[in-house]
């Protein structure tokens, strides 16, 4: 049985926690250290961005200085994510092989267990949603994004005990138009917590338990609590003020200071209702960033539409992709009441690039 | 008899490959560098791509760029010493453009090398290799 260390440094600024990623994953990558299981507790409250994105598209500086939240860049892919306590970070850091290519469709599932099984510790059915979630009944509990490094990766996420989504909305760049009500909730409805599942937030410790033992029983490995290296501690000492200078959190910038993602509101009059989609794509519009689905048609289980939502994340604007996804979804057997799937393509249709590809 | 190989992947005679599922093809003092089938294929839809500016220089075996894919960020290796000449804009625009033609309009930079390439992969070599290959 492969033993494995737990490092647990408790709350510590962003620029430390990303500085620690890269130090964690060179000195596994040099085999100077076993594969790790890495707790990350943020404070102060932190926004951060994916490695490749840009500041100024996904957060709200203003308003995160105004609210003591910093800012910083991962070094994991995925999209602007906000922390503060409530949240538990977790990581996985494992080697896999000098000329591996990662495929991150046949990765997540296999790593993404841990999280679903100590949630499932606690009566929470959660499961595996592609390309990154883990959820709940359709709503987000966990979301995850990784790396590779000569032949290491790192594959972490969020477990959200709690969640201020009214903070969240202030300070990261979402496709609302104002913080109403209204958007709070429905954001709220995409997310889960466990304190709303639990009917109260778990001891943060108590957590950290259960992961550890979902990963044990998940990898079948043996997990012993352990601290940095003398190497590690002096590579993160030496390097962690780099994670907090401009050219590290800056080092993507917008194609212009105040570039905004496109977004479009789409509305499509099916027989069983109106689809009313607000859809943020990319700066070239090739792909769909996020998407969000209402309207007045009726669908059984009500959960249909948040996976369709995640379906569709990420999907390129192209009439074959979409409808290969509507298909997809509906083999899953929704009971969707007068929409079919060809609404919805015709719905989306405004924004592909490639509309002669379809016969609409 | 042609021993043909088990993978499915496409590998393009006349280039020299490296480890990291990079090809290189050397045209006149300049070389050519990009990503095999096998790694666009593994990675999935490819949203982002990060290149070298002109004149970075090149450490054999470093990152070099970036690709993001399925929310995964996956190193380009510097397949030798030298320094970039110019970096493949085309990329950089429509990261895609790795999936549809790693082998053409999807290069991914252009550099001067100072150390040598016998080290690389033929083809045949490559693909032989490929085949050992598991895939996570």
């Amino acid at each position: 049985m492969d033993t494995w260390r737990m490092l647990d440094l408790g709350p510590l600024p962003a620029w430390k926690q990303m500085a620690l990623d890269k130090v964690v994953i060179e000195a596994r990558a040099r085999d100077s250290v076993p594969n790790t299981l890495r707790f990350m507790e943020f404070y102060p409250p932190t926004a951060l961005i994916g490695y490749h994105q840009s500041v100024d598209l996904e957060i709200n500086r203003s308003q995160a200085e105004r609210l003591g939240v910093e800012i910083n860049r991962r070094i994991t892919g995925g999209g602007a994510i906000y922390m503060d306590a409530q949240q538990l970070g977790w990581e996985i850091c494992m080697k896999v092989g000098a000329s591996q290519r990662i495929r991150p469709e046949s990765l997540y599932p296999q790593l993404a267990q841990v999280v679903v099984e100590a949630l499932g510790s606690w009566g929470i059915k959660a499961h595996f949603r592609p390309v990154n979630d883990v959820e709940v009944d359709g709503r987000k509990i966990s979301g995850t994004g990784g790396v590779d490094y000569y032949g290491t990766v790192i594959y972490q996420g969020t477990l959200l005990l709690d969640f201020d989504v009214k903070t969240m909305l202030e300070v990261l760049r979402l496709p609302v138009e104002k913080l109403s009500d209204k958007s709070v909730t429905s954001f709220a409805q995409r997310l889960v917590t466990m304190r709303e599942l639990l009917g109260q937030s778990p001891p943060m410790d108590e957590v950290k338990e259960r992961v550890q033992a979902a990963l044990m029983h998940v990898l079948g490995v043996r997990l012993v609590p352990s601290s940095l290296t003398d190497f590690e501690a002096d590579a993160w000492q030496q390097s962690a003020e780099t994670y907090r200078m401009p050219q590290w959190i800056d080092r993507r910038k917008p194609p212009q200071p105040d570039a905004n993602y496109p977004l479009e509101n789409l509305t499509y009059k099916a027989s069983g209702g109106l689809l009313r989609l607000t859809v943020q794509t990319n700066m070239a519009m090739t792909h769909i960033k996020t998407i969000f689905i209402t309207g007045d048609f009726f669908v059984y289980p009500e959960r249909a539409v948040l996976d369709l939502e995640a379906a569709l994340k990420d999907a390129p604007l192209e009439i074959h992709a979409l409808q290969s996804i509507v298909q997809q979804h509906y083999r899953t057997g929704y009971q969707y009441l007068g929409v079919k799937e060809e609404d919805w393509i015709a719905a989306l249709s405004p924004l592909c690039l490639n509309r002669r590809e379809g016969s609409l | 008899m042609a021993i043909e190989p088990i993978h499915r992947w496409k590998v393009v005679p006349g280039r020299l490959y490296d480890r990291h599922h990079q090809w290189v093809l050397q045209e006149d003092v300049l070389i050519t560098v990009g990503v095999t089938d096998y790694t666009q294929d593994t990675a999935g839809d490819i949203l982002y791509a990060a290149l070298p500016e002109p004149g970075t220089v090149l450490v054999e075996g470093m990152p070099f760029g970036s690709i993001e894919s399925g929310k995964w960020v996956g190193q380009l290796y510097a397949p030798f010493d030298g320094v970039v000449i110019v970096a493949n804009a085309l990329v950089q625009d429509d990261p895609q453009i790795l999936n549809r033609d790693p082998y053409g309009q999807g290069w991914l930079i252009k550099a001067r090398a100072t150390t040598s390439l016998e080290n690389f992969l033929s083809a045949d070599a490559y693909s032989a290799w490929l085949s050992q290959q598991d895939v996570l």
